[in-house]
């Protein structure tokens, strides 16, 4: 027995000799690496993602402005009692997406921004996010004026960022645009610098392609700032646009999109359906208004070729309708078929189409050549000299977006100038003598104004709805008056006070109040105007 | 078996008829112990005044000689309290209590050492194997609640088996965890273990309700401790134990319904929708109404329009059956306690099942006089068979008007019935039935624990104990949705949508490691005694989760990841965490009744950085026996004695994660990895910013307290003051998303506690065969948040949006949204539509813990008959349920008919006066709808956070429990049995609760076990319930 007793006793004193040597090493406690997630990453794999996330977070601004501007309203079956979409009843909880998706993929820009100042082999990478994060300023001040730009995004090194004057925002974007710009032309060729690559899921690496888009987003910024208080620094800045012109193509970001997995195209993925044929989540509860209708069918404008192009049963006459805000006897959506697929089958069973819901795979639109012509055609009318007259930018405008929802699911491939022009020609005699699809018969500034706008909006009808409303607010484009389903999209339910009985921005998130000391206050949805809305 | 023991208990019964009643000479009868109600072999027994006296033999029996005239016999056993007898009877049963409560009872202390109570000068409390189970709780938390000062405990939800939340004297720490540690024979394991293991093996537990007792035990200590001790084979003859319980389980509270108003939706007007799920239809007439949509086939479902009991008649009773059994033995070398336990039922959810096999092996040996080892295994299994959307099925449930036949539903397969999905009536929600079959859960948990325990006693006043220790859980689970698809004519005429199929399968095991040496020096130099202990120990954590899921199935009811279309999704985590700790532990004692008790232990830990990853905390205490020390209240004919203790300490305790990552890989922001698209994998940058210099949470605090027994026991009781102070708190607060980040996780902010911890008890009957004991505990805790960081003054617990912590007020509060009110406190109204004008956000309307807490027990016993039971108050406290507008939202709830849907004048309000400026009572401007206008709209009612909290306030009936040991004489022909136990049992029997409260227990919480975001319930919790049922017990 002692002998047993011994020998355990002897165990006993290795283990514990073990267990205090190892103790007392100091690798022992070592084992605090993460082993679920990367904490540290490049910007080469961060930028893929995050435009990635900008192309999904694209749908938040989609479908706000789809409300807002008019392109979709509630359908029968569901319930919108009480939605600030009808009433306009905004408030600090109403729309929190907009500002907090956008200051999220901004979080991923401002990485690549801050992780690669200085370092000369991501001047790519750098210029890219800079630009993005432009993009997505402008979408911010578009709505909410002031925002936190130069102390903003800076983490634990400031956690109440003053808010920035919205014009002085502007203004720093077109140099932060510019400053791209340079850096692309240096370096976009380069081979001592990392290529954007495979990275660059918007332009496959091609840094010119990039440095036109950066002018296109300048274009748009100067354009909106054009009236206000930035008047006079818009019309010098009007001059500064870099020699590689504007991007005349429908841009669009492509990851990849799987249609076997949760990685579908967003667009498809809510206004369609998942990869599993489940319903998306506005598939059933959205129908087209009455009021875009009239665009189409012959109520303002006669577009048979157009309509048929985004509208399911357009010819038929059956796509379910209604006017925002009505909640009797609304129709339905044609069970399986969103209205905005034209394509036959439901479903998992649904096949690739034209028109605006396409493909489950399709590259995600985030600005069509489209508004990009019609952008051109008013700094022509405006007298910038930037890239052809107004009349032919305008034209050009028509051509795109009608060839835009030609296009066949995935497909990039543009219909042949023969093809084009019959559509136009046939869309100025079906509207003959009308200014709004006739250029030539505007007789004024003011109608040419109107025609542009219009048809930037119907170009961008439930393409970016987002954009539509900005330049609604801007100009006042398209004209509405009344309450008739046609003759306005403002909501029947709207509780604003404003005169066009519609908001004029929205108010900044409950959370922002709660943790930002900085953050304006006593402003008004229906009064308190961004700068550049002076009409 | 069950017909065996029905034949047993047939005869017993026959022969208590039989039992005789004239005088013998002879007494005999058998002694047993109260804690375990095992037989006690070698009692004396003596009649009254003289010699004569026998002793028992080793099945507890006895028979004695007794001359007539004699009227007492008298019972003493050492460590018992000596009982004295009248001769009534022929066969005298005896039940010889231990001398608990004096001083000088054992309590397991730090390390799992034996102290005498009268050393310790802190607060605990003890409670023992036969407490625990008197209420045949089928888990130790549950036969725990409402008897110990200071802890609080909630079943956190219905269902077969809930989760237990246990806190010991409140909140600590604001984010991290504040659940009470669980050591199990001298081990720490992980809190799920309370809930599965077999209450039946607990010895005692002893509840260490500061951080001044349990520092020892490592930083999770400052929340206090519960020291399980479990069973050991006793010296004797072996003990066979065999029981059977059934239980049960039925609603106890439904939440308070309409039953006057069908279905329809219309706002201003009660117009009848046959396929309306909202109850805001006409009043109920009795007449044929259709419901639901006509078919393709042309045919029309109809129905008599009033109300019926369905929907409380959906839920079922359960049924749960326990077999127990156990063996143990012991000899003068080693001892063996075996046992099993099976336990299989159902819950109140329709088809929801639960089963558990509990295994345990304690044993225990002798090398040599000097050295032992002790060494224990348990496995327990448990599987559920549930449905995954209960919340989904009660909703469901609110949104079926009164008149819907729901029970006729059940059978949803058949193609052609009411309740097949194509046909049913309502558009919006499921067919319950249906949801049951459609998402169902199978889980599958297991638990293994092991404990190797070396001790080697070196010489008179030195001895080394060595501890190894494992917990490991390995679970595993499979959701599976079988979806539906419809037929095209319900598609093209309903808002009916197809549901997708889907499967996920989870994988996760745990595993929690311990070891411990130390040393102890015990040595008495003159009036001073020495207890001091020495010691390192050792803990690593293992954790590792994989999950997969899919959609679409391609075979139907194939729930496998092989059977999905399209690609399945996939994640996995894993945690390692380690610690280590150097202890020091002194007692010193002056004769007897003055103790100095000092601690320090040093942990080193892996999940802080390795600047702050030591940190050391101490602890010291004082014990002080007045009855001891003075002569005049040694002989006081009042005091038994009397115990006053002082303590005070402070603990470090690492917050910075949770339960389940155990604090890892907290110190560094983290990117976030998108995969699966065509360019590849790609990371962004996580929302959490992380401080580079976290640290733990420090609690300091201070208590103190007097023990007493009065009048020979017929009174003891104790009262505890203490007061804590945590500070440095782990916190991830919340931060402005301009700065890019959404959260940020930093040291910050203080939280106090203090509170009072008593417990009395009075046995006023104690004579002859009588005995009664009353009393119970009470429990004040407070606690402020003091501070937060500088310019935070609130944060979401657990990122919760109604839960909050609020500086300067008790922690945690539900903070929402109430109506506009004059300065009176009257909802302002307009003075046109009679509506509330609008309602302010951010309004503090209170806090979600219980200020007070009473427990009251009884025990009333006579010969072997045992009546007992156990109730609890809680008070001072509120609860939202986040279900509430559920209720109103389906016009099923009671408040939206107490106006009868008629116009009414909003209740204390008041309508603002423009031409005198004032608030003007409301007496007579009625609101322009009292249907579904008002009771549904979301800016009048239904989104007012403050209409739904209420009062968490109750009385509940925790336990009633009456019991009958059958008389040894009734034994005597059956000789392998030694006793029989027969007894019912009841728990949750009662609820009383405010009329405020019309929807649930205030114990549920809605985010679990592990949230401290108390104070919510939701569609998630099934309506309480009472637990009834009967037990046998043998043993052999």
């Amino acid at each position: 027995m002692t002998r047993i007793m011994k020998r355990l006793l002897k165990l006993s004193i290795i283990l514990i000799t073990v267990f205090i040597v190892q103790s007392c090493k100091k690798s022992y406690l070592d084992i605090n690496e993460n082993t679920n997630s990367a904490t540290s990453s490049s910007p080469n794999l961060v930028l893929p993602a995050v435009l990635n996330n900008t192309a999904s977070n694209f749908i938040t601004y989609f479908n706000y402005g789809a409300w807002m501007a008019g392109y979709q309203a509630n359908a029968g079956g569901y319930s919108f009692t009480g939605s600030t979409f009808f009433t306009y009843n905004w408030n600090s909880g109403t729309n929190n997406g907009l500002f907090n998706s956008a200051f999220t993929d901004l979080r991923s820009y401002q990485y690549i921004i801050t992780s690669t100042t200085g370092v000369n082999k991501y001047v790519l990478y750098n210029a890219v996010a800079r630009i993005m994060k432009s993009y997505y300023y402008q979408i911010l001040v578009d709505e909410y004026g002031n925002v936190p730009y130069t102390e903003g995004l800076a983490g634990v090194d400031n956690l109440t960022p003053h808010y920035d004057d919205a014009a002085t925002v502007y203004k720093s974007l077109v140099s932060e645009i510019d400053a791209a710009i340079k850096d692309l032309q240096t370096y976009g060729s380069s081979s001592v610098v990392n290529a954007l690559g495979s990275a660059d899921i918007v332009f496959k690496g091609d840094a010119t392609k990039w440095i036109k888009f950066a002018n296109n987003i300048k274009l748009r910024i100067l354009t909106r700032a054009q009236a206000g208080t930035l008047a006079a620094y818009t019309t010098s800045a009007f001059g500064t646009f870099s020699a590689e012109g504007f991007l005349t193509e429908d841009v669009t970001i492509n990851p990849g999109y799987v249609s076997t997995s949760a990685r579908q195209n967003p667009l498809w993925n809510t206004y369609h359906s998942s990869y599993t044929g489940s319903n998306g989540a506005y598939a059933a509860q959205q129908i087209p208004t009455r009021w875009i209708f009239s665009f189409y069918n012959g109520s303002k404008l006669s577009d048979a070729t157009r309509g048929a192009l985004i509208y399911k049963n357009y010819v038929a006459g059956t796509t379910p309708i209604n006017q925002l805000g009505n909640e009797t006897n609304v129709s339905s959506w044609i069970s399986g078929y969103p209205a905005w697929y034209i394509g036959v089958g439901t479903a998992l069973n649904a096949p690739e189409s034209q028109g605006i819901i396409k493909s489950r795979v399709m590259g995600q639109l985030i600005m069509p050549a489209a508004e990009t012509y019609f952008l051109l055609a008013e700094a022509a009318l405006n007298g910038h000299t930037l890239a052809g007259d107004a009349v032919t930018n305008f034209d050009n405008g028509i051509k795109a977006s009608y060839n835009y929802l030609q296009k066949t699911g995935a497909s990039t491939t543009s219909a042949t100038n023969a093809v084009l022009d019959a559509y136009l020609t046939a869309y100025k005699t079906a509207n003959a003598g009308n200014y709004l699809v006739n250029y030539s018969a505007a007789s004024t500034a003011a109608q040419r104004l109107e025609a542009i706008i219009t048809q930037k909006y119907i170009a961008l009808n439930f393409v970016d709805g987002y954009e539509a409303w900005q330049e609604y607010k801007r100009t006042g484009y398209p004209a509405i008056s009344g309450t008739g389903a046609t003759t306005t999209f403002v909501s029947l339910q709207s509780s604003a006070t404003s005169a066009d009985k519609l908001p004029v921005r929205n108010l900044y998130p409950t959370t922002e109040y709660n943790l930002n000391p900085n953050v304006p206050t006593g402003l008004s949805a229906y009064t308190s105007k961004i700068f550049w809305d002076v009409n | 078996m069950k017909r065996k023991l029905l034949k047993f208990l047939l005869f017993f019964i026959f022969l208590l008829g039989m039992k005789a009643s004239a005088q013998e000479r002879t007494v005999t009868g058998v002694v047993s112990a109260k804690e375990d109600g095992l037989p006690l072999p070698g009692v004396s027994v003596k009649v009254k005044g003289t010699n004569n006296g026998v002793t028992t033999g080793a099945n507890g029996a006895y028979a004695i000689k007794v001359p007539s005239g004699v009227h007492v016999l008298v019972y003493t056993f050492v460590g018992y309290r000596t009982r004295e007898q009248n001769v009534n009877a022929r066969n005298i049963d005896i039940v010889l209590e231990s001398d608990v409560n004096s001083l000088d009872e054992v309590v397991v202390a730090a390390g799992g050492i034996k102290r005498a109570a009268r050393e310790q000068g802190y607060a605990s409390t003890r409670v023992d194997g036969e407490s625990l189970t008197a209420g045949k709780s089928p888990t130790i938390a549950g036969g725990l609640a409402g008897k110990v000062a200071g802890l609080q405990i909630n079943a956190v939800g219905s269902g077969v088996n809930p989760s237990y939340r246990l806190v010991l004297r409140g909140n600590r720490s604001i984010t991290g965890n504040n659940q009470a540690l669980i050591v199990l024979d001298g081990a720490v394991v992980p809190n799920a273990l309370l809930g599965n293991l077999n209450p039946d093996d607990v010895d005692d537990i002893t509840i260490l309700n500061g951080a001044s007792g349990a520092a020892l035990y490592g930083s999770d200590a400052s929340n206090g401790a519960l020291i399980i001790t479990t069973k050991k084979g006793k010296k004797g003859t072996p003990v066979i134990k065999l029981s059977n319980t059934t239980v049960l389980e039925q609603v106890s509270f439904y939440p308070l319904l309409q039953n006057s108003f069908g279905s329809g939706s219309t706002s201003g007007a009660q117009v009848y929708d046959p396929i309306e799920n909202q109850q805001y239809g006409p009043a109920f007439d009795g007449t044929l109404k259709p419901i639901g949509r006509v078919l393709e086939n042309g045919t029309q479902q109809y129905a008599t329009y009033s109300a019926t009991d369905d929907k409380y008649d959906f839920w079922d009773t359960g049924v749960s059956n326990q077999t127990d059994f156990s063996i143990s033995a012991a000899d003068e070398k080693s001892s063996t306690y075996l046992s099993a336990q099976y336990l299989n039922g159902s819950g109140t959810t329709p088809k929801d099942e639960y089963t558990r096999i509990a295994l345990r092996y304690n044993g225990s040996r002798n090398f040599s006089k000097n050295f032992t080892a002790n060494y224990n295994a348990s496995y327990t299994q448990n599987k559920y068979d549930i449905t995954s959307a209960t919340s989904t099925i009660y909703n469901n449930l609110l949104n079926t008007p009164g008149q819907i036949p729901l029970l006729s539903y059940k059978d949803w397969q058949n193609t052609s019935g009411w309740g097949s999905p194509d046909n049913y009536y309502n558009d919006y929600y499921e067919n319950p039935y249906w949801a049951i079959d459609n998402y169902r859960q199978k889980t599958q948990n297991e638990y293994l624990t092991g404990l190797l325990e070396l001790k080697y006693k070196a010489t008179d006043w030195l001895d080394f104990t060595y501890r190894a220790a494992i917990s490991n859980r390995y679970y595993k689970n499979k959701n599976s949705t079988t979806g539906f698809t419809y037929t095209q004519y319900t598609l093209d005429h309903s808002a009916k949508t197809n549901e997708s199929s889907g499967v996920s399968d989870q994988m996760l095991s745990t595993s929690n490691f311990s070891t411990d040496f130390f040393a102890n020096i015990k040595k008495d130099i003159k009036d001073f005694s020495i207890n001091a202990l020495v010691g390192t120990s050792l803990k690593s954590y293992n954790y590792k989760y994989l999950n997969a899921s899919g959609s679409g199935l391609q075979v139907t009811d194939l729930y496998n990841l092989g059977n999905i279309t399209g690609t399945p999704s996939a994640d996995e985590s894993n945690y390692n965490t380690r610690q280590y700790g150097v202890w020091a532990d002194a007692t010193i004692g002056y004769k007897k009744y003055l103790f100095l008790h000092l601690t320090g232990r040093n942990d080193w830990v892996s999940v802080l950085a390795p600047a702050n990853r030591s940190f050391f905390y101490p602890a010291a205490d004082v014990s002080f026996i007045p009855t001891d020390a003075f002569a005049f209240l040694k002989n006081s004919k009042v005091i038994d004695y009397m115990k006053i203790r002082a303590g005070i300490s402070k603990v470090g305790n690492v917050n910075v994660g949770n339960s389940t990552n155990g604090g890892a890989y907290s110190l560094e922001s983290t990117f976030d990895s998108q995969t699966g698209y065509g360019y590849g994998t790609g990371y962004t940058p996580n929302n959490t910013l992380v401080s580079n210099n976290l640290k733990p949470e420090i609690t300091t605090g201070y208590e103190g307290g007097v023990d007493f027994r009065l009048y020979k026991g017929l009174v003891d009781g104790s009262v505890t003051y203490y007061n804590t102070s945590s500070t440095g708190q782990a916190i991830v607060a919340g931060v402005p998303i301009t700065t890019g980040y959404s959260y940020y996780l930093l040291n910050t902010g203080e939280l106090t506690n203090e509170g009072l911890e008593t417990a009395l008890h009075f046995t006023p009957i104690r004579k002859g065969d009588w005995k009664l004991t009353l009393g119970g505990n009470y429990t004040y805790n407070n606690n402020k948040l003091v501070s937060l960081s500088n310019d935070l003054t609130r944060i979401g617990v657990s990122n919760s949006s109604t839960i909050f912590g609020q500086v300067g007020q008790i922690y945690p509060v539900i903070i929402g949204s109430d109506y506009i009110r004059d300065p009176e406190g009257r909802v302002v109204v307009d003075q046109n539509t009679g509506y509330p004008v609008g309602k302010t956000e951010g309004n503090i309307l209170g806090n979600t813990i219980p200020k007070n807490r009473l427990g009251l027990d009884f025990q009333l016993s006579y010969k072997g008959l045992t009546f007992s039971g156990l109730f609890e108050y809680r008070s001072n406290y509120v609860q939202y349920s986040s279900a509430g507008s559920t209720y109103d939202f389906s016009g099923s709830s009671a408040r939206s008919a107490y106006y009868n849907r008629e116009k009414f004048v909003f209740p204390n309000s008041s309508y603002y006066d423009s031409t005198t400026g004032t608030y003007v009572a409301n007496n007579s401007i009625t609101v322009s709808d009292g249907g579904a206008g008002f009771w549904t709209s979301s800016s009048l009612y239904s989104s007012v956070t403050s209409n739904y909290v209420y009062s968490g306030n109750y009385w509940k009936l925790r336990e009633l429990a009456l019991s009958y040991k059958l008389p040894s004489s009734v034994l005597r022909n059956v000789k392998f049995i030694k006793s029989v136990t027969i007894s019912a049992q009841g728990r949750n029997l009662f609820i009383w609760m405010p009329k405020s409260n019309e929807y649930a227990d205030p114990d549920y919480s809605n985010n679990g076990a592990d949230s401290n975001a108390v104070g919510i319930t939701s569609l998630s919790q099934t309506p309480p319930t009472r637990y009834y049922g009967g037990t046998i017990s043998l043993t052999f």
